[in-house]
């Protein structure tokens, strides 16, 4: 059943999907003025892309959204909550707002432990940088449907949550 | 030494020494084994309701040599109270914050190239019934 449903793929086509994995991508950070000759910090990130696959195959859009992806042991040291057993099982399940687990990568030369997006933080890159800069890559991991498609669904769904300041009050026995 | 009494020693009493039966009928609707199950489950998140519900409903005198006399607390109400908090505190959804540092940073200088308001770009919905 499990070969049925791979996890990752590995690809070097020019077209950019959602679910692509960009090594290192570099995200510029402009100063808050910007004057001839400024600076400007680029940071890097491994990230996913989020934005939908329609949208870059043809082109509609000009930026395309990116989400980081960490190593679920590295999220260990950073924060505590990912070190109990508990909290990395809420997270399996979809229960830990703004963060999704994805499974580990067996494929040789890509091989990798559990990885976590980041949904807090969303970058952007122009369509037509990411496109030459995946194509210096070589090849890349991809991540392949449902499993795709269900980071679309978590992503959709942290965005659309809402809190209620008063709800229903709970259902008891009387 | 105080007596600890183990669960054994409570399945034990209850049935040697059948207790006033509590007048609420809710509370025998309850089944003991159900009772003693929870008290045993492992689930972590159940420890409080698991420990609250023990002492609430046994009572014993401990300074006594003789086999502990058990009797039953009429709590119903505290049966409903208790699973109620239990309910309401189980978290849904962690609302949980790491910071993480990107892989690598540097400081470049840049130079302008040009500076222009962005242009709007429209697209428009594909035509599904063709023309």
């Amino acid at each position: 059943m499990a070969s049925e449903y791979p996890w990752y793929d590995v690809v070097d086509d020019e077209d950019l999907m959602q679910g692509d994995f960009i090594m290192e991508c570099p995200i510029v950070v402009p100063p808050s003025e910007i004057s001839e000759g400024f600076e400007a910090r680029i940071l890097k990130y491994n990230v996913v892309i989020m934005s939908q696959s329609c949208d870059l195959v043809n082109k509609k859009i000009d930026l395309v959204l990116l989400c980081p992806v960490w190593p679920l042991n590295d999220m260990e040291k950073e924060g505590s909550f990912f070190q109990s057993i508990k909290g990395k099982e809420e997270l399996r399940r979809g229960n830990v707002a703004g963060y999704h687990l994805l499974n580990k990568c067996e494929i040789t030369g890509f091989d990798r432990d559990y990885h976590v997006v980041d949904f807090r933080n969303i970058y952007s890159v122009p369509l037509d940088f990411l496109i030459e800069f995946a194509k210096k890559q070589g090849k890349r991991l991809r991540l392949l449907p449902p499993y795709r498609e269900r980071l679309s669904q978590d992503f959709a769904r942290f965005f659309m949550r809402v809190g209620l300041p008063v709800d229903i009050p709970p259902f008891s026995d009387k | 030494m105080m007596y600890q009494p183990t669960l054994e020693d409570v399945r034990y009493s209850f049935d040697l020494y059948p207790c006033h039966s509590p007048v609420s009928s809710a509370i025998e609707e309850i089944d003991r084994d159900e009772i003693f199950d929870c008290l045993l489950a492992k689930p972590r998140k159940h420890e409080y309701l698991k420990m609250t519900l023990l002492n609430s409903f046994v009572q014993y005198d401990s300074s006594s040599f003789l086999p502990p006399h058990f009797e039953m607390e009429n709590n119903t109400s505290l049966i409903k109270e208790l699973t109620e908090k239990a309910i309401s505190e189980e978290v849904l959804e962690y609302d949980v914050f790491v910071k993480m540092p990107p892989i690598k940073e540097q400081i470049v200088r840049a130079k302008i190239k040009s500076i222009e308001k962005a242009s709007i770009h429209i697209v428009e919905p594909e035509e599904f019934y063709g023309e």
